[in-house]
C-alpha cells in the first residue's frame, strides 16, 4: 500500500507520536468490532454449547407416549423403525413427594434404563452426576442438584400420583444416592402437574429395579440424522418434522394393538365369567327342582296324615256322641228307677193302709212284681253305668292318641318345610348372586364397550417450554447482534472522520511539501488511509479478541439462571469476524477519504502557506437581541465557538446524539424487558387466576365451586388454536395462535383489558357477528400478529381451524398486547367462522379480597376441585415470563457499558481535537492572565452545552433506536413495550451524558493546564 | 524612587542531555517607571526569554526579577497568573486575538478579569479603532489587529506592557503606525513598555536600550533625547 519505507516509518512515528488519536480510533474500532464479533459469536456459541451438551446427554428426539402405555413388543417394534437409532422405555410420572421434614413437594419421578454404562446405546437422556452414584437397586434415588437434599436422605412418595398407578413403585421410601442434573431440564422450571399447586418442584429418577409393571409409560426416542446437527437448525426441524408423521403413525398403530389386545384379554375374562355363571345357572335350577320336589312330596304325605289325624278326631266325636247318648239313656234308665222305686214305696205305704184283702193281695204281689222289676232294671243300670265307664275310658284314650298324632305333625311339617325353605333362599341367594354378576359382567362389557379409543402422542424437544425458549433467546441476541453494531461502527466513523480530519489538518503543510517533493495523490492518499487503516484494524482485531472472549461466556453465565446447558463452548463464526473487520476497514477508508479529499485537491503552494484562520462570525442567536444581551460574555463568547466551526458542531453533536441516543434506547431496552411482564400480567390482564377444566367437566357446577373464591362471577371462555391467512403470508411459525372467545362478551374488558395501540378501548360486543351474510365475521388481533400478517383495520384475513376448515373474517381492531398471539371473537362470530358453537372449557377469574393475597393457596384449592384440570395464577405467569426476560439484562448492560465508552471515547475524542486545534488560542488566555479553571469553563461550558445539544438529538434518535431495537428482539408471541416513562428515562439518559461530559472534561483538565503560555508566541502554523 | 523593573544576576539555562544552553547568562538591568524600553538582539539572543520571564510565563533558573517590588521569581504558579492578569499587558507579533471575536470583545476579554480596567470602547477609539469595534479580526487588517492587540493589553490597565516584536508581522508603515501609538502611550500616560526587537533602528525610539546576545545583556543604553518615530528607518 505504501510503498516507500521512509514514510512508512513516518507513519509509524506518527502513530507513536499520538497516542490519544490512534487510541480514539483503535477504542472506537475495537468497541464496534468487538461488540459485533462478540454478541455475533453468542448466539452461535450458545446454540453450540447447547448442542455439545445435548449430543453428549443422548436427549431422546422424541418422546412418545399412549394412554395405555407400551408393553416390550412396543419398545421391540418402535426400536425397528426407520431412522431410528436407539429407543429407551420408562417410566414416567408426577406425585407428591414427602420429604424427612413432612413437607410434600410435587416430584417428576422417571426411571433410568438398566445399563447406564457410558457405551450403552439404549441410555438417552443421560444424567450429568454432580455428586453421589446412580441409583442401583430398589429403594435407592438420583435427585435433582438444584433441589436441597443430601446424599442418605430419605424421600417418601405418595399415594398422590398422576400418570401411573402407586402400585408401580415396589419400594415407596426411597434414599437419595446421586445429585444429578438432567438434560430434560434445562431451565429450573420444573414443568407442570395437576397436583399440588399445579407446579412441579423437583425431579428424581428410579432405577428399573425400583419399578413393577407389565408396561411402559413412555419411550424415547432418538433418531441417526439427527446426530451431529444442531438442534437449532432447519435440518433438526425437517428431520423432526418428518421423522414425526412416521411415528405418529407407528405410535398410533402400536396404541390400537395395544387396545385391542388389553380389549381382548378383558373380553376373554368376561366371556369366562359368563360361562361360570351359565354354570352355576344349571345347579340352581337342578337345586330348585329338588326342592320343589321335596315341597310336594311333603305336602302330599302331610295331607295323608293330616286327614288320618281329622277321620281320628270324627270317630272320637262319634264316640262321644255315642257315650252322651248312653249316659243320657242311663240317667233316663235311673230316673225311671228311682220313680218306679218310689211308685214302690208309694204303693208299700198304700198296702199298709189296705186290709188285708185281695186288694191288698193284689197290690202286694203287684209290689213284688215292681220289687223284681226294679232289682232288675238296677242290675241293668249297673252294668250299662260300667260299660259307659268303660267307654268314657277308650275316648280318653283316643283323644290323648289323636293329641300326639297332631303334635308329631306339627313338629315334622315345620322340619320338613324349613328344610325346604333353607334350600330354596339358598338358590335365591345363588340367584342374586347370578344376577349381580351378570350385572357385573354387563357393566364391564359397557365399559369395555365405552372404552377410550387409544391415544397417543408424540412429543419433541420443542415441546419442552425450556427448549421453546431457548432458541428465541439466542435468536434475540442475534437480532441485537445485528441492531446496535451498525450504530456503532456509524460512530466509530464518525471518530475516524473528525480525527483523521485533524490529522490531515495538521500535516497540511506535509501535505503541501510531499506533493511539491511529486508525490501523486494516490500516494499521498494512501498515506492517511494506512495510518487509519492500522489504528482500525488493530482495533477490530483487539475488539474482536476481546469480543468474542468476553460476550459469549458472560452472556451464557448470565443465562445459566435460566438454562442449564453444561459447559460452555465459543462457536466461532469466521464470517461474522471477518464483516466485522471488513466492516471497520471500509468505514475507516470512507471517512479518511472524505476528509483527506479536499485537502488533496489544493495545489502544493496553498498547502504549504498556513491556513487562512476561519473568520468570527456572528451567530444566529446574535440577531435574538433579547437573548443575546443577556448572555454575559463568557456565554457569548462559548456561543460563537460553539457556532463557528459548523462542521465540528454537526460532528460533536451527532458524535455525542449517537452515543446518548445508545444509552437512551439501552435504558428503553432493559425497561421495556423489565415491564413487559407487568404490563401484559398487570395492564392488560386483570384476572388473577386462570382455570382450565377437565374435557368432561361441567363448568357450572365448577364455577359454582368457585365462587367462594371470587370477587365477581367467574367468566368462561373458549381457547381455540387456528392459523391465519392473508395471501402468501401466514402463521406457520407461529407457537400457538388462540381463537379466544368469552362466553359473556360485555364481561371480557372486566379481565382482559382490550385496547388500541393508542388506548383507546375496544369492546368484543359490539363486534360484526358476521350473522347477516353481507357482513364478515369481526376479529381483533394482537398487535405482533396484526403486524406480521399485513393487516390493519378494516382488512379481511382467512381463519382456518385445526381441522383445516377455513373462514373468512374481518380485522376489526387490533389490540396492544405482549405475550402469546390471539384472535378475539365473541361467540357468534365464532360460530360463524368455526361453524360450531365454542368450547368453554377455560374459566378466569378475580379473586375476592380474602384470597386476593392468597393466591397461592387459593391456587392450591381451586386445584383440588373436581373438574379442574389445572390453574395457575397470573402473578407466577408474571414472574416466569420476568424471569424469562431479566435475562436480557446483562446483554443490555453491555449495551449500556459499550455506550457509557463509547460516549467517553467520542467526547474525549472531539474535546481533545478542540483543545490541540486551539493550543494557540488556549495559551494566548493563558497569557492574558485567565486562570486555570477560567480556561477549564471556557471549554467545559463549549462541550457541556454541544453534549447537552447532542444529547437531545440522541434522546430523540434513542427512542426511535430503542423502537427499532424492540421490534427485532420481539419474537411471534412475545413484544416488549414501547410506551415507557420516557420523563425519567431521558432524564437518566441525559444525566448520565451529562455526567460522562464532566468527567471527560475532568479529564482533559491536565491537558489543558500543560498547554505552555509560551506556546502563544509562535507563528500560527 | 526605586525603578520599576529589577533583573538581577538572572539565568535561564536549559539542560539538554551534555550540553546547557544559556538563554539569560547573569542578566541584570533597571527599568524606569514610565520608560520605554526597547530590547535589540539578534534572534536566539535571549530576548524571548527575557520576555516571557518578564511575563510571568517563564521562570528564571536563578536570580531575581521584580516589578514595582515585587519579586516576580517568587510567585507560585497562581500569583504568576494573578501577575500577568493585573500587572502585564502582553502584545504578541502574530496578534493573537481570538478570532471568533470582534475587536471589541477581544479587548473585553481582557477587561473582564481586570480590576480597574478601562472601558473597551473608549480604549479601542483611543488606538483609533473606533469604527471597527464590531469587525471581526478576519476583516481587519493586520495594523488594525494589532491595535486590537494593543487595546485588549491597555485595557485592563497593566503596570507593564510587554511587546513582543510588535511590528514584526506587519509592512514598515504600518509598523511604525504600531510604534507610534506605544511611544505615545509611553509618553502621555505613564505607562511603562518593554518591546523586544531584532530590529536595532527601533532601539532609537526608546528611553531605554537593551543590548542582548547570546544570553548575555551587552549593554544598557539610556536615551534622553529618543528619536520620534517618524523619524527612524529601516
Amino acid at each position: 500500500m505504501v510503498r516507500s519505507p521512509t514514510i512508512r516509518k513516518l507513519i509509524f512515528r506518527d502513530l507513536r507520536s499520538s497516542p490519544g488519536r490512534f487510541l480514539a480510533i483503535f477504542v472506537m474500532f475495537a468497541l464496534g468490532a468487538g461488540f459485533f464479533a462478540g454478541l455475533g459469536n453468542t448466539a452461535p456459541s450458545m446454540r453450540a454449547s447447547a448442542d455439545i451438551y445435548l449430543h453428549e446427554t443422548r436427549l431422546a428426539d422424541f418422546r412418545l407416549i399412549s394412554t395405555y402405555g407400551w408393553d416390550s413388543a412396543d419398545v421391540i417394534e418402535a426400536a425397528k423403525l426407520p431412522g431410528v437409532e436407539s429407543v429407551m422405555p420408562r417410566y414416567s410420572f408426577t406425585a407428591k413427594v414427602a420429604r424427612p421434614d413432612g413437607i410434600p413437594s410435587v416430584f417428576s419421578i422417571k426411571s433410568l434404563p438398566l445399563n447406564t454404562s457410558e457405551n450403552s446405546t439404549s441410555y438417552l437422556n443421560r444424567l450429568v452426576l454432580k455428586d453421589g452414584r446412580l441409583p442401583a437397586k430398589s429403594g435407592e434415588c438420583a435427585v435433582d442438584a438444584a433441589y436441597a437434599i443430601e446424599i442418605g436422605d430419605e424421600l417418601t412418595i405418595t399415594d398422590e400420583i398422576e400418570g401411573a398407578e402407586y402400585g408401580m413403585i415396589k419400594t415407596k421410601t426411597v434414599t437419595v444416592v446421586g445429585k444429578v442434573d438432567s438434560p430434560e431440564y434445562i431451565s429450573y422450571a420444573r414443568g407442570n402437574s395437576s397436583l399440588g399447586n399445579g407446579e412441579i418442584d423437583s425431579f428424581l429418577y428410579l432405577p428399573p429395579a425400583g419399578m413393577d409393571s407389565a408396561y411402559y409409560t413412555e419411550i424415547c426416542i432418538l433418531m441417526e440424522e439427527t446426530h451431529g446437527i444442531s438442534a437449532f437448525s432447519d435440518a433438526y426441524k425437517d428431520i423432526v418434522d418428518s421423522s414425526k408423521d412416521l411415528l405418529e403413525d407407528f405410535a398410533l398403530e402400536r396404541a390400537e394393538l395395544r387396545h385391542r389386545s388389553i380389549r381382548e384379554e378383558a373380553e376373554q375374562y368376561l366371556r369366562d365369567g359368563e360361562a361360570d355363571i351359565a354354570t352355576s345357572e344349571e345347579e340352581l335350577r337342578d337345586g330348585q327342582a329338588e326342592v320343589d320336589d321335596g315341597r310336594a312330596e311333603a305336602n302330599r304325605e302331610f295331607a295323608k296324615a293330616k286327614s288320618d289325624l281329622q277321620a281320628g278326631e270324627q270317630k272320637l266325636a262319634d264316640g262321644r256322641a255315642e257315650y252322651d247318648k248312653n249316659a243320657t239313656g242311663l240317667a233316663d234308665g235311673e230316673a225311671a228307677l228311682s220313680d218306679a222305686k218310689a211308685q214302690v214305696e208309694q204303693m208299700k205305704l198304700l198296702l199298709q193302709t189296705l186290709p188285708p184283702g185281695p186288694e191288698h193281695d193284689g197290690l202286694a204281689a203287684q209290689i213284688a212284681g215292681a220289687e223284681a222289676q226294679i232289682a232288675q232294671n238296677e242290675t241293668q243300670l249297673t252294668m250299662g253305668r260300667a260299660a259307659l265307664e268303660e267307654a268314657a275310658a277308650t275316648l280318653d284314650a283316643a283323644a290323648a292318641e289323636l293329641s300326639r298324632g297332631w303334635a308329631s305333625y306339627d313338629s315334622e311339617r315345620w322340619a320338613a318345610f324349613s328344610k325346604l325353605d333353607d334350600a330354596q333362599a339358598e338358590i335365591d341367594d345363588g340367584r342374586t348372586k347370578i344376577e349381580d354378576a351378570k350385572t357385573d359382567i354387563a357393566e364391564a362389557r359397557q365399559d369395555l364397550d365405552e372404552m377410550d379409543e387409544p391415544e397417543a402422542f408424540i412429543f419433541e424437544r420443542e415441546d419442552n417450554a425450556a427448549y421453546s425458549t431457548f432458541e428465541p433467546n439466542a435468536a434475540r441476541i442475534a437480532s441485537l447482534a445485528a441492531t446496535i453494531p451498525p450504530f456503532m461502527f456509524v460512530i466509530a466513523a464518525l471518530v475516524c472522520l473528525t480525527t483523521m480530519a485533524r490529522l490531515v489538518e495538521e500535516h497540511r503543510t506535509r501535505i503541501g511539501t510531499l506533493k511539491a517533493l511529486g508525490y501523486g495523490r494516490g500516494a499521498i492518499i494512501s498515506i492517511y488511509l494506512f495510518y487509519a487503516i492500522v489504528c482500525s484494524l488493530a482495533g477490530s482485531v483487539a475488539g474482536i479478541l476481546a469480543g468474542i472472549n468476553i460476550f459469549p461466556s458472560t452472556i451464557w453465565f448470565a443465562y445459566e439462571g435460566l438454562y442449564a446447558l453444561g459447559e460452555f463452548k465459543l462457536e466461532l463464526r469466521p464470517a461474522i469476524c471477518l464483516i466485522a473487520l471488513v466492516a471497520g476497514v471500509i468505514v475507516t477508508v470512507a471517512a479518511t477519504f472524505a476528509s483527506c479529499y479536499n485537502e488533496q485537491r489544493s495545489p502544493a503552494a496553498v498547502l504549504m502557506r498556513p491556513r487562512a484562520p476561519k473568520a468570527g462570525k456572528r451567530v444566529l442567536l446574535e440577531r435574538a437581541t433579547i437573548i443575546w444581551k443577556h448572555l454575559n460574555f463568557n456565554q457569548k463568547v462559548t456561543m460563537r465557538n460553539i457556532f463557528r466551526y459548523k462542521k465540528r458542531l454537526i460532528m460533536t453533536i451527532v458524535g455525542i446524539a449517537g452515543c446518548s441516543a445508545l444509552l437512551l434506547a439501552s435504558f428503553g431496552i432493559e425497561d421495556s424487558i423489565r415491564s413487559m411482564a407487568d404490563r401484559q400480567y398487570e395492564d392488560i390482564y386483570h384476572y388473577n387466576i386462570y382455570v382450565m377444566l377437565k374435557d368432561d367437566a361441567d363448568p357450572g357446577i365448577v364455577k359454582n365451586e368457585l365462587a367462594v373464591f371470587g370477587s365477581r362471577d367467574s367468566l368462561s371462555v373458549s381457547e381455540t388454536s387456528c392459523t391465519l391467512l392473508n395471501g402468501e403470508i401466514n402463521t406457520n411459525g407461529f407457537n400457538t395462535i388462540s381463537a379466544f372467545v368469552p362466553e359473556d362478551a360485555a364481561e371480557l374488558n372486566e379481565y382482559i383489558l382490550l385496547r388500541t395501540m393508542k388506548g383507546e378501548p375496544l369492546s368484543i360486543e359490539n363486534l360484526s357477528s358476521g350473522d347477516s351474510g353481507a357482513e364478515l365475521p369481526g376479529v381483533f388481533l394482537t398487535d405482533k400478529l396484526a403486524a406480521h400478517m399485513d393487516v390493519g383495520p378494516g382488512d379481511s384475513l382467512t381463519i382456518e381451524d385445526s381441522d383445516g376448515n377455513t373462514a373468512e373474517a374481518v380485522v376489526s381492531g387490533v389490540t396492544l398486547n405482549y405475550v402469546g398471539a390471539y384472535v378475539y371473537m365473541n361467540s357468534e362470530a365464532y360460530e360463524n367462522v368455526f361453524s360450531k358453537p365454542p368450547q368453554y372449557k377455560s374459566i378466569l377469574m378475580k379473586l375476592n379480597s380474602e384470597y386476593v393475597d392468597r393466591v397461592d393457596e387459593a391456587v392450591t384449592e381451586i386445584m383440588a376441585i373436581d373438574g379442574v384440570e389445572f390453574a395457575y395464577s397470573s402473578s407466577a405467569m408474571r414472574e416466569l415470563v420476568f424471569d424469562i426476560a431479566e435475562n436480557m439484562d446483562v446483554v443490555i448492560m453491555f449495551i449500556q457499558q459499550m455506550s457509557v465508552m463509547l460516549a467517553i471515547v467520542v467526547l474525549y475524542n472531539l474535546i481533545n481535537i478542540n483543545i490541540t486545534e486551539r493550543e494557540r488560542e488556549i495559551a494566548t488566555l493563558k497569557v492574558l492572565g485567565y486562570r486555570p479553571r477560567e480556561v477549564f469553563l471556557y471549554f467545559f461550558s463549549e462541550s457541556s452545552i454541544l453534549t447537552f445539544i447532542g444529547a437531545l438529538f440522541g434522546l430523540l434518535g434513542g427512542i426511535v433506536l430503542h423502537r427499532q431495537v424492540i421490534n427485532a428482539i420481539a419474537s411471534e408471541d412475545a413484544s416488549f413495550p414501547l410506551r415507557l416513562e420516557w420523563g425519567v428515562l431521558l432524564l437518566i439518559a441525559m444525566t448520565v451524558t451529562m455526567l460522562i461530559c464532566v468527567v471527560v472534561n475532568t479529564i482533559m483538565q491536565p491537558k489543558l493546564r500543560r498547554i505552555d503560555p509560551v506556546s502563544s508566541l509562535k507563528s500560527p502554523e | 524612587m526605586s525603578a520599576l523593573i529589577e533583573f538581577k544576576n538572572v539565568y535561564k539555562i536549559y539542560q539538554s542531555g551534555e550540553v546547557e544552553i544559556r538563554a539569560l547568562d547573569d542578566a541584570s538591568f533597571t527599568v524606569e517607571k514610565g520608560e520605554l524600553c526597547v530590547v535589540v538582539g539578534q534572534s536566539g539572543a535571549g530576548k524571548t526569554t527575557l520576555l516571557n520571564i518578564m511575563g510571568g510565563i517563564d521562570r528564571a533558573t536563578s536570580g531575581e526579577v521584580s516589578l514595582d517590588g515585587a519579586y516576580v521569581t517568587d510567585f507560585n504558579k497562581k500569583q504568576l497568573t494573578e501577575y500577568r492578569r493585573h500587572d502585564i499587558g502582553f502584545v504578541f507579533q502574530f496578534y493573537n486575538l481570538i478570532q471568533n471575536l470582534t475587536a471589541l470583545e477581544n479587548v473585553e476579554v481582557a477587561t473582564e478579569m481586570g480590576e480597574d480596567p478601562l472601558d473597551p470602547a473608549e480604549t479601542l477609539a483611543s488606538v483609533g479603532l473606533s469604527h471597527r469595534l464590531k469587525n471581526f479580526p478576519a476583516q481587519l487588517s493586520g495594523g488594525e489587529q494589532q491595535r486590537v492587540a494593543i487595546a485588549r493589553a491597555l485595557a485592563k490597565n497593566p503596570k507593564l506592557l510587554l511587546c513582543d516584536e510588535p511590528t514584526g508581522a506587519l509592512d514598515d508603515e504600518t509598523g511604525k503606525h504600531i510604534l507610534e501609538l506605544l511611544t505615545e502611550r509611553a509618553k502621555n500616560t505613564d505607562m511603562t513598555v518593554m518591546l523586544i526587537t531584532h530590529n536595532s533602528v527601533i532601539a532609537e525610539i526608546a528611553n531605554r536600550v537593551i543590548r542582548m546576545k547570546s544570553g548575555k545583556i551587552t549593554g544598557v543604553d539610556t536615551n534622553e533625547h529618543p528619536k520620534p518615530v517618524s523619524e527612524i528607518e529601516w
